[in-house]
C-alpha cells in the first residue's frame, strides 16, 4: 500500500476510535499524514500500538512554525480551531494609495511522531499542533524505551513542556543556559560563563573596505 | 567531597567516566555508581559535542548544508550526504541520472567498510588488544587513497551533491579498487585468526548486554544492533532506494553465535559479516557501472524547494539514519532535523547497565557503537 | 686484580661539550608526551597520524591518556562551551613545561560552526596556543609539520632561566 493509501485507512479507524471532531486528514500531501488534537495524542498513539502493532517509535520532531505559511499553518480548516488564536490582520504599506491587508497566522509548534510497524512493514505519521502560548503535550516514555530522550531534545531546544514526564530536564545544552535556541527568534547573549560568544573575523575588515570600494567605484561612473 | 558524601550515603562511590576518556568513543560522560566492581547505576550525560547543526541549516540554505551533513556522523559521511540529497530531490522531483547512481552506491559501500574498521578496531583496543587496531588503520589508509583519488578529502567528503556526485572517478579506478578489493578478502581472514576465533576475547565479549528481540523494538536500535537481536530489518532490503533491488547481497542476522543471542559478540560478528557483504556488492557494482553517463543532474543556481515535507531514510553503518525536511518555498529550510542510529543506542544503557562490572559495561557500550557527533549533532 | 677501564682515545672523542639549556631541550623536544585531546573528526586523523603510515612514536611522542604525565595537548575538534570549562580543569593539571596545539580550523576559530549558539569560536579563548595548524581536517602531514614548528619554538627556549612552557593562563 502506498504512504497515502496507509493514512486514509489510518484516517478512518482513528475517526472511529476517537471521534471525527479530533481528526483531521491530511493524507493528500506530499507527506501524508493525520492530524490530532493535541490532547488526545497519547490516545492515538496507545490505538497505533494496539491496532497496527506499531511498537517501534522511529523518531518525534518538533519545529516552530513562526513566519512559515504553509498547509499546516492555516488553522481554520482544522475541527478544533478554536485552540488556536485568530490570525492576526495586518495592513500593509498604510502611507501608500492602496492599503493592502495581510492575514498573519498565529504562532504554533509542529509535533511530529513517526511509528513503525514491523508485523505490517508501515510507517504512520501522526501531526499536531500546538499554540505558542505554553504549548504541553502529554509524554509518552513509558510506551517507548527511547521517548525520554527523545521529548528532554525537544523540551531543550524548544521549549514544549511534556506533563507526566518521568524526568524532563535539558540533554544537549549546559544546565544554566537561558533560553530554547531553535526557537526562531532567540538571541545569544554576549557571555556565557565568561566566555565570549562572538569572535571578530578578519574577513570583517576586508569585506567593509570591499563594499566601500565598490560604493567609491559606482559613485564614479 | 561530593564522594565522602555519597559514600555516607547509600555506601557507592561516584565515578566519572568521561567526557574525556580514551575509552569513550567521542566526548560523552558516564556517571556510574559503584559498589566496588560492580556498577550500580548508569547515568549518561551527553551534549559535550552539540554543535548547532540543525539551527545553522536555517541560516546557509540547502546547498550550503551538504558540507555540514559530513560533520553529523564523520566516519561514514558519505550515508550521511546521500540521505540529506535523497530528501531534497524526493521534494524537489529530481531524478538522479543512471551512473550516478552507480558512484553514490561503490562509495557508500566504501565507506561502511571503513566504518566498521573503526568500530571493531576501537572495541578490540578497548579489550586490551592493541594490534588489530594498528593492522586496521593501515587497512583504512588504503581505502582513503581510493576515496581521495575520487573526490578529494580524506575523511569529511562532500562528494554527494544534491542532484548526483561531484566528480567523475579517475583513470584506473576499476583496476585499483578490484586489487584491493582481493586484498581485503585476504585481510578478513587474518582478522578472524587473530580475534574473532581468540578464546579470550570470546570470553570477554559472551553474555554481556544480551538484548532480546522486544527490547530492540522498545528502545528502537537500528543497524546492526537490531539485527544482532534476531531481527531481520535492513532498509537496503526492506525499503530499498537508489539500485539496491538490482544487486544480490545477504542480510546478517545475530544467532547466538557464542550461545546468547543479542549479545556483544553478536553484534560484534554481524559487523564482520557485513564487511563481507558490502565487498560483495562493491564487486558487483565495478562490474555493472555503465561505461558513461552524466554524473549531475541540472538544478537551478538559485535553489529553491516548493512548500512542504520530506523525510527519507539511509542505511548507514550505525543504524538507519532519517532526514525531515520543512520547506517552505525559500532557499533555506524552515527546519532539518536528523535522527540517528546512535541517539536511540545510548537509550539502552540505563537499563541494562546495571548490574555489570566496570569492565564488561566498557564492552557492551563499545558493541553498541555509539558515536559522540550523532548523538549531539 | 681487577683493571680499571679506560677510555681510549682523548678528550675530543669520548667528551662533549653543550650548554646545559640546549641538552635540556634536546631531551624535552625529542620525547613529547601526547595528551590526545580528541574531540570530533580532527580526532580521527590525529589517530591516523598516530598509525603505521605517518607514525609519531618515532618521534618519541607517546600518546598518555591523562593529563598528569603529558607534555603536550593537541586539542583536536569542536569545542562546545559545555566542554570548555572541563579543558580548563585538565589544563591546569597538566605539569609545566606544557604546550597547546590547536588542530583543524573548529580550534583555532570556530571553523564552520561560526554561526552556531553553541560553540565557542577558538580555544584561544581560554588556554594559551603555541601552535595553530589549518585544515578541516589537517592531513596528518600538515599536523606532523605543526609539531615541528613546536620543536623549533622548543629548541629557543630556556628551561633554566623559567622560559619555558606555554603562556600564562589567561584568568
Amino acid at each position: 500500500m502506498t504512504s497515502e493509501e496507509i493514512h486514509v485507512t489510518l484516517y478512518r479507524d482513528l475517526c472511529d476510535a476517537l471521534g471525527a471532531d479530533n481528526v483531521f486528514d491530511r493524507s493528500s500531501e506530499i507527506l501524508p499524514s493525520v492530524e490530532i488534537h493535541p490532547e488526545f495524542i497519547r490516545q492515538a498513539i496507545t490505538f497505533l500500538k494496539v491496532s497496527r502493532a506499531a511498537d517501534y517509535l522511529d523518531s518525534i520532531q518538533a519545529a516552530d512554525l513562526l513566519g512559515y505559511t504553509g498547509p499546516v499553518s492555516d488553522r481554520s480548516i482544522v475541527p478544533w480551531a478554536s485552540m488556536y488564536p485568530e490570525p492576526h490582520i495586518k495592513i500593509k504599506d498604510e502611507a501608500a494609495s492602496e492599503s493592502t491587508e495581510e492575514k498573519i497566522m498565529p504562532r504554533i509548534f509542529l509535533m511530529q511522531y513517526q511509528l513503525f510497524s514491523f508485523d505490517n512493514n508501515e510507517h504512520y505519521i501522526l501531526k499536531s499542533m500546538l499554540p505558542f502560548e505554553n504549548p504541553a503535550v502529554d509524554s509518552i516514555d513509558d510506551m517507548f524505551g527511547n521517548a525520554n530522550w527523545l521529548e528532554r531534545e525537544i523540551w531543550d531546544l524548544l521549549g514544549i513542556n511534556f506533563m507526566n514526564s518521568r524526568d524532563l530536564r535539558r540533554l544537549l545544552l549546559p544546565e544554566n543556559w537561558k533560553g530554547h535556541p531553535l526557537r526562531r527568534d532567540y538571541v545569544q547573549e554576549d557571555t556565557y560563563a565568561g566566555m565570549s560568544t562572538s569572535r571578530p573575523s578578519p574577513l570583517d575588515e576586508i569585506t567593509e573596505a570591499a563594499v566601500e570600494n565598490v560604493k567609491k567605484w559606482t559613485d564614479e561612473l | 567531597m561530593k564522594a565522602a558524601i555519597n559514600e555516607m550515603d547509600d555506601g557507592l562511590m561516584e565515578l566519572n567516566m568521561g567526557p574525556q576518556h580514551p575509552s569513550t568513543h567521542g566526548v560523552i560522560r558516564l556517571v556510574l555508581k559503584v559498589d566496588g566492581e560492580v556498577v550500580k547505576s548508569v547515568i549518561p550525560d551527553v551534549g559535550y559535542l552539540h554543535r548547532s547543526i540543525e539551527k545553522i541549516a536555517e541560516q546557509v540554505g540547502y546547498i550550503g548544508f551538504m558540507p555540514y551533513t559530513d560533520r553529523v556522523d564523520y566516519l561514514s559521511a558519505m550515508h550521511a550526504n546521500a540521505g540529506y540529497a535523497m530528501a531534497v530531490e524526493k521534494l524537489a522531483g529530481i531524478e538522479v541520472p543512471r551512473r550516478a547512481e552507480f558512484l553514490r552506491v561503490i562509495v557508500q559501500e566504501f565507506n561502511r567498510i571503513i566504518s566498521h574498521f573503526i568500530a571493531i578496531g576501537t572495541f578490540a583496543m578497548d579489550m586490551g588488544a592493541y594490534t588489530p587496531f594498528v593492522y586496521l588503520l593501515r587497512e583504512r589508509e588504503t581505502i582513503n587513497d581510493i576515496l581521495e583519488s575520487i573526490c578529494g578529502a580524506r575523511l569529511t567528503y562532500n562528494y554527494i551533491w544534491i542532484g548526483g556526485v561531484s566528480h567523475d572517478l579517475p583513470a584506473g579506478f576499476k583496476e585499483q579498487a578490484t586489487e584491493y578489493l582481493d586484498h581485503f578478502d585476504k585481510v578478513i581472514g587474518e582478522f578472524n585468526r587473530l580475534l574473532t576465533k581468540n578464546t579470550i576475547f570470546i570470553n570477554r565479549l559472551a553474555g554481556i548486554g544480551v538484548i532480546s528481540e522486544q527490547e530492540a523494538k522498545y528502545y528502537g536500535l537500528a543497524g546492526p544492533n537490531l539485527r544482532a537481536s534476531g531481527i531481520s530489518y535492513d532498509l537496503r532490503r526492506n525499503e530499498p532506494y537508489s539500485i539496491y533491488p538490482e544487486l544480490d547481497f545477504d542480510i546478517p542476522v545475530g544467532q547466538g553465535w557464542s550461545g546468547h543471542k543479542g549479545d556483544s559478540f553478536d553484534r560484534f560478528y554481524c559487523r564482520i559479516l557485513e564487511m563481507e557483504q558490502s565487498s560483495r556488492i562493491l564487486r558487483q557494482t565495478l562490474k555493472m557501472l555503465p561505461s558513461d553517463g552524466e554524473i549531475r543532474a541540472k538544478i537551478p543556481k538559485v535553489f529553491k524547494l516548493q512548500a512542504g515535507e520530506s523525510v527519507s531514510r539511509i542505511e548507514s553503518s550505525r543504524g538507519s539514519m532519517m532526514y525531515y525536511i520543512l520547506a517552505d518555498g525559500t532557499i533555506r529550510p524552515v527546519r532539518v532535523k536528523i535522527r540517528t542510529g546512535s541517539f536511540n543506542a545510548m537509550t539502552v544503557l540505563e537499563k541494562k547497565g546495571t548490574g555489570m562490572m566496570i569492565s564488561d559495561l566498557i564492552s557492551f557500550f563499545a558493541s553498541l557503537d555509539i558515536d559522540a557527533p550523532e548523538i549531539d549533532r | 686484580m681487577q683493571k680499571d677501564v679506560v677510555l681510549s682515545g682523548g678528550f675530543d672523542e669520548n667528551v662533549i661539550l653543550a650548554r646545559v639549556d640546549d641538552v635540556l631541550n634536546w631531551a624535552r623536544e625529542n620525547s613529547l608526551f601526547l595528551y590526545t585531546f580528541g574531540l570530533a573528526c580532527c580526532a580521527i586523523e590525529l589517530m591516523q597520524t598516530g598509525g603505521p603510515r605517518t607514525d609519531l612514536e618515532r618521534f618519541g611522542m607517546a600518546p598518555r591518556a591523562t593529563p598528569r604525565q603529558a607534555d603536550l595537548m593537541i586539542v583536536a575538534g569542536t569545542l562546545t562551551y559545555k566542554m570548555a570549562e572541563r579543558i580548563k580543569i585538565l589544563y591546569e593539571q597538566m605539569a609545566e613545561p606544557r604546550y597547546v596545539i590547536s588542530m583543524g580550523s573548529c580550534s583555532n576559530c570556530g571553523g564552520l560552526f561560526s554561526g552556531g549558539y553553541s560553540v565557542l569560536k577558538g580555544v584561544d579563548q581560554i588556554l594559551p596556543v603555541d601552535v595553530y595548524v589549518p585544515g578541516c581536517p589537517p592531513r596528518p602531514e600538515a599536523l606532523v609539520d605543526g609539531i615541528f614548528q613546536l620543536r623549533k619554538k622548543i629548541k629557543s627556549e630556556s628551561l633554566l632561566n623559567n622560559n619555558a612552557g606555554g603562556g600564562s593562563l589567561k584568568a
